[in-house]
């Protein structure tokens, strides 16, 4: 059977016990929540931290709240369960509700958390492997080699941000908060991610993730999620599409975002696709000139289950499909 | 007549939900070594040369054990070609290499580590069809090629039928190789017990396990008990020993308690799969849709070992033309060694790629000849007295045709079949597919097969109470509460009165193997016939009997002939399966499923249809989702997260399992074996539903989204006649 390597588990009760704990242990430390991410690939021998320093006694962290001027906070420690369930995420933020649901089994519903699956190990064939496998093929770049096997040219590693919650977020213009020893941060989530696999978080390794904030949501907002994959439960996503978009009272769209996930390292805005749609009233026509902008930018690489082929075909039929649910043309399955 | 087809209470169920019960890796014995395998990691090479100087210099570990520790290296269940620990040559990613013992699992893996083997890499055969060439590498020295086993079946003349038939289709099928993924990991202990080496595990065959395990320490059988363990799964894939010949080995060798864990990597890349096949058929039917002659090619990648090859192929080139009776055959299969994973038993155990071949094919005729597809299947399903492609007649209880009646019955009743699809076209298209299928229940084509089993009553005027003793494995499916179910009903005594000794190799005799279907049928009819034998004994002071029951023989084919007595029994089924293809996806839905089946009788309804049901799952896995993939030999979907089982939210919520009860012969109440059953016709009732919605046909397996799109974007191409004229055929003309 697959073991944890050893360490030793420190909890901490409080966001500065956790950062001074973190500050203590330094590269020997990670933190840890809902742990259904972090000790898999622990087993897998991805990497051994020393110390692993519990968030999960935070009660503070754990909450979901909306306020008309502040608009919605999550909690670092929120349960994907619980942002699933949040009555008001669901009536006004759907697609993120939406996104949690499609998360994983029910079980590690219950146990990941908001925080945790922002900060999702990147992830790829090559290096979702165990210890055995990576060995024989010999490493990649995400594992101390200097070879990507996917892109042998890539200085990079183009591991995928394998995220549910990142693209929903970014696409509703969420800031998360992050304390360190100086104290608090706050990032607009698009600048929460890299570009490189192997550092995919613009996080310190001695902070932690405290919050997610996004704005209120305004009259007129309507957003969807759909996430490619091969079975109906427990997978990541092969391919991500979020759409948030603003119509106002005469049903013209004034806003739209449209973020695509699962391709590579961050989230990826398809700020084309998005003018596509701003001045039109989601009409077919206006879905299909946005779907085929999001096609051109969306670059996904032979690193994920299936085929680059495609995952590159579907993002145009999973783009069209995300805008037909925000124009209400489609039935959101 | 009481118990027979009660929905009883499992006596495993509590232990089991309560997490009581107690599965190979569950077991700890005092002082007990662990053991970890040094696994090749290529699929072809030269052993130069075993260095384990490092890993025993590691604390804790007590020995490394290679080749020249293991008394006879060569093991299999059909021909012994399979080294316990390599010698000289490694032939798959998989194969063992070395054996590390150690004092606790930390120690075993880093001595693991630190065993150094140099390896000269050789060229490896990873493609069944390039393989056959005669100038390929060969896998084994000293064979003449790479061919393993070749299975040739002849009747009539199919040339001659060809030329006079109205029309003649071809087409090319491939198939993949299916993880059996049980939950329960490859697990056991050993140990003394009065002089005797226990080997305590999971497996499907007591009394083989034991044989073989003796055989490769050179002891006597007797000198080894095989016990088993509550059984997690099973499916063919504990068929083979896979950590039974090491827990053996190292217990003799070191003379102390050894366990082994293998994780779900291992288990994947250590033990077989079912068979990949390539086949190629070619069918003509006559104008009034007589099927005339069927030609089929069948090539399975075997893998490095032969296990139980040569047998499933002879199971896959028997069914190539499915349940109809067609009076020129010919048909030749092939299994080949390659440097991939072996390929050896799972339930269905060759049927299931051949009939999706058939089952499409007699689909294609159907449409090419303007008939119904069930109309086609009705005018030339076995009957009572049919010949089989190997020249005699089938054994009797012949029940293809009123299961497929019953079939088409509950798919007018259940779904959309027989009527017009009224909703507007849209990029979802459903429809719905039939297919039959046919598959042997016992051993086949001479394998001795028997079945024994010892009861013992007792009471004062009356019988009180049972003990049956009978050497079959529950691997899960409830054989345990099926054979006391008929004991007890034979016995008129409740369930609970009778003791069941089941797990023992030395203290309960040998029933055979859990798999063919065959333990409902042979052992419970060797249970009965002993319950008998012991009730005609009562009141005495030995009311005590043992029976072994052995059933019609079977026979080898004639070599030249090719004539014979395959089987003795068969399981009869029909499916309808209805599905919604997303045309811009390529993603396949399964909304329902209708699985008809004669079960002859059934000894207890819900564990029947707890076996179609799961086994349902199993066949959607296949069909759709589970993509074993291999390149240069290696295994590289080792997870569960990478080889995709469906889970409940894959399954539809409408399954309907349909038994009929068409007694056979020699089953115990009439009782038939139904456990592989569902999987046979799947994949071509999936087919045919998604040609049935789309016109397209999906010829490979598993049926991933590519695989439906390009099949999609080619149908544009197809000839006219060839198109379904409506997604949904109408029935009632027929009628």
């Amino acid at each position: 059977m697959q073991r944890l390597p050893p360490f030793s588990y420190e909890p901490a009760r409080s966001v500065a016990e956790a950062v001074a704990l973190l500050s203590k242990y330094g590269a020997d430390a990670m933190p840890v929540s809902g742990g259904t991410d972090l000790y898999a690939n622990m087993k897998q021998r991805l990497f051994a931290p020393k110390v692993l320093v519990g968030l999960r006694p935070i009660r503070a962290l754990r909450f979901i709240a909306y306020d008309d001027a502040r608009g919605l906070e999550i909690g670092a420690l929120a349960t994907v369960r619980d942002l699933a369930e949040s009555e008001i995420v669901v009536a006004r933020y759907p697609a993120l509700a939406r996104a949690a649901s499609s998360i994983s089994t029910p079980q590690l519903r219950a146990m990941g958390t908001v925080g945790g699956n922002l900060c999702l190990d990147t992830r790829c064939n090559y290096y979702n492997q165990n210890l055995d496998w990576r060995a024989a093929l010999g490493f990649c770049l995400k594992n101390g080699a200097d070879i990507c096997r996917v892109a042998t040219g890539s200085r990079t590693c183009l591991a995928v941000n394998a995220s549910d919650l990142a693209p929903v977020l970014q696409a509703f213009g969420a800031t998360v908060h992050l304390a360190g020893a100086g104290g608090e941060r706050t990032l607009d989530i698009a600048q929460f991610f890299t570009d490189d696999g192997r550092n995919a978080l613009a996080r310190d390794a001695r902070e932690i993730l405290v919050k997610i904030a996004l704005p209120p949501a305004q009259p007129g907002t309507r957003s969807a999620y759909r996430k490619l994959r091969q079975r109906a439960s427990f997978d990541f996503p092969l391919l991500g599409v979020a759409s948030v978009v603003r119509l106002d009272a005469g049903g013209v769209c004034r806003d739209a975002r449209v973020v695509l996930n699962a391709l590579g390292p961050r989230p990826v805005e398809a700020l084309e696709a998005a003018q596509c749609l701003i001045g039109t009233r989601l009409e077919p026509e206006a879905l299909a000139v946005a779907a085929d902008a999001a096609y051109k930018v969306g670059k996904p690489m032979e690193n994920a289950g299936t085929t680059l082929a495609y995952r590159k075909r579907m993002l145009r039929v999973f783009t069209r499909r995300t805008l037909e649910d925000v124009a209400g043309a489609g039935a959101p399955a | 007549m009481t118990l027979l087809g009660k929905r009883l209470a499992r006596p495993d169920a509590l232990d089991k939900v309560t997490g009581a019960a107690r599965y190979p890796a569950d077991i700890v014995r005092d002082d007990m070594l662990r053991l970890k395998v040094v696994f090749a990691q290529r699929a072809h090479a030269r052993i130069l040369s075993i260095d384990t100087a490092e890993a025993l210099a590691v604390p804790g570990v007590v020995a490394v054990l290679t080749a020249r520790d293991v008394p006879y290296n060569r093991y299999g269940l059909v021909e012994e070609d399979q080294p316990v620990l390599c010698d000289g040559v490694v032939r798959y990613w998989g194969d063992k290499v070395a054996l590390v013992v150690a004092e606790n699992v930390r120690a075993a893996e880093l001595g693991a580590q630190c065993v150094r083997v140099a390896y000269e890499d050789l060229p490896a055969v990873t493609d069944a069809r390039a393989g056959m060439a005669r100038d390929a590498q060969r896998v084994h020295a000293g064979r003449a090629d790479n061919v393993l086993k070749h299975v040739r079946i002849r009747k009539g003349d199919v040339e001659r039928a060809f030329a006079s038939a109205h029309v003649v289709l071809e087409g090319e099928f491939e198939t993949s190789w299916q993880e059996h993924a049980y939950l329960q990991p490859d697990a056991g202990v050993a140990y003394y017990e009065d002089g005797t080496l226990v080997v305590e595990t999971a497996g499907q065959w007591l009394h083989e396990d034991r044989k073989q395990l003796a055989k490769m320490l050179g002891l006597a059988p007797e000198e080894v008990a095989v016990r088993y363990a509550k059984i997690g799964g099973a499916f063919g894939g504990r068929e083979d020993l896979s950590v039974q010949t090491l827990l053996a080995l190292a217990t003799w060798k070191l003379q102390r308690p050894t366990a082994i864990v293998w994780s779900r990597e291992e288990s994947i890349v250590g033990h077989h799969k079912r068979h990949p096949f390539w086949i190629r058929a070619k069918w003509g039917a006559a104008r009034d849709g007589r099927i005339v002659a069927a030609q089929t090619e069948l090539i399975a990648d075997g893998g490095a070992y032969a296990s139980t090859s040569a047998e499933v192929l002879k199971g896959a080139t028997l069914f190539a033309t499915s349940t109809y009776e067609i009076e020129n055959v010919a048909s030749d299969g092939y299994a080949v060694y390659t440097n991939n994973v072996p390929s050896g038993a799972f339930r269905g155990f060759g049927a299931p790629q051949a009939h999706f071949a058939a089952e499409c094919m007699v689909t294609r005729l159907a449409h090419a000849l303007d008939l119904d597809p069930v109309e086609i299947r009705r005018r030339n399903v076995y009957r009572e007295g049919s010949i089989e492609p190997t020249q005699h007649p089938l054994p009797a209880g012949v029940s293809a045709a009123a299961v497929l009646e019953r079939c088409v019955e509950e798919a007018r009743a259940r779904m959309h079949y027989g009527m017009p699809d009224l909703r507007p076209r849209t990029h979802l298209r459903r429809g719905v597919g039939i297919a039959s299928g046919i598959k042997n229940v016992g051993y086949s084509f001479g394998f001795p097969e028997q079945a024994t089993a010892t009861v013992e009553l007792f009471g004062e005027r009356e019988i009180e109470r049972a003990i049956v003793r009978v050497g079959a494995a529950d691997v899960g499916q409830g054989a345990h509460a099926a054979l006391r179910q008929i004991a007890a009903e034979t016995l008129g005594l409740p369930p609970h009165a009778v003791r069941m000794i089941t797990d023992d190799s030395a203290r309960a005799p040998d029933a055979g193997s859990a798999s063919a279907s065959r333990l409902t049928l042979m052992g419970g009819r060797a249970v009965k016939d002993a319950a008998d034998a012991a009730k005609a004994k009562f009141p005495g002071p030995d009311a005590k009997a043992t029976v072994q029951f052995r059933p019609p023989a079977t026979t080898a084919l004639d070599p030249q002939t090719t004539a014979g007595r395959p089987n003795y029994s068969y399981g009869y089924v029909s499916q309808a399966v209805e599905v919604e293809v997303d045309t811009r996806t390529g993603q396949i839905r399964i909304l329902k499923i209708v699985s008809a089946h004669d079960v002859g009788r059934a000894i207890d309804e819900q564990l029947v249809e707890g076996q179609i049901e799961g086994c349902l799952a199993q066949a959607v896995g296949y069909v759709l989702t589970e993509h074993l993939q291999l390149r240069d030999g290696k295994i590289l979907t080792p997870h569960f997260s990478t080889y995709l089982l469906p889970t409940t939210l894959d399954m539809p919520t409408e399954v309907y399992p349909v038994l009929l009860e068409l007694a056979d012969p020699n089953g115990p109440f009439g009782a038939r074996g139904v456990a592989e059953m569902p999987l046979v016709p799947f994949a071509g009732a999936v087919a045919n539903a998604i040609y049935a919605a789309t016109g397209a046909w999906v010829t490979q397996l598993p049926m991933t989204p590519e695989r439906v799109l390009a099949a999609l974007s080619a149908s544009a191409q197809l000839v006219p006649h060839e198109r379904p004229r409506d997604p949904v055929m109408p029935l009632d003309q027929h009628r």
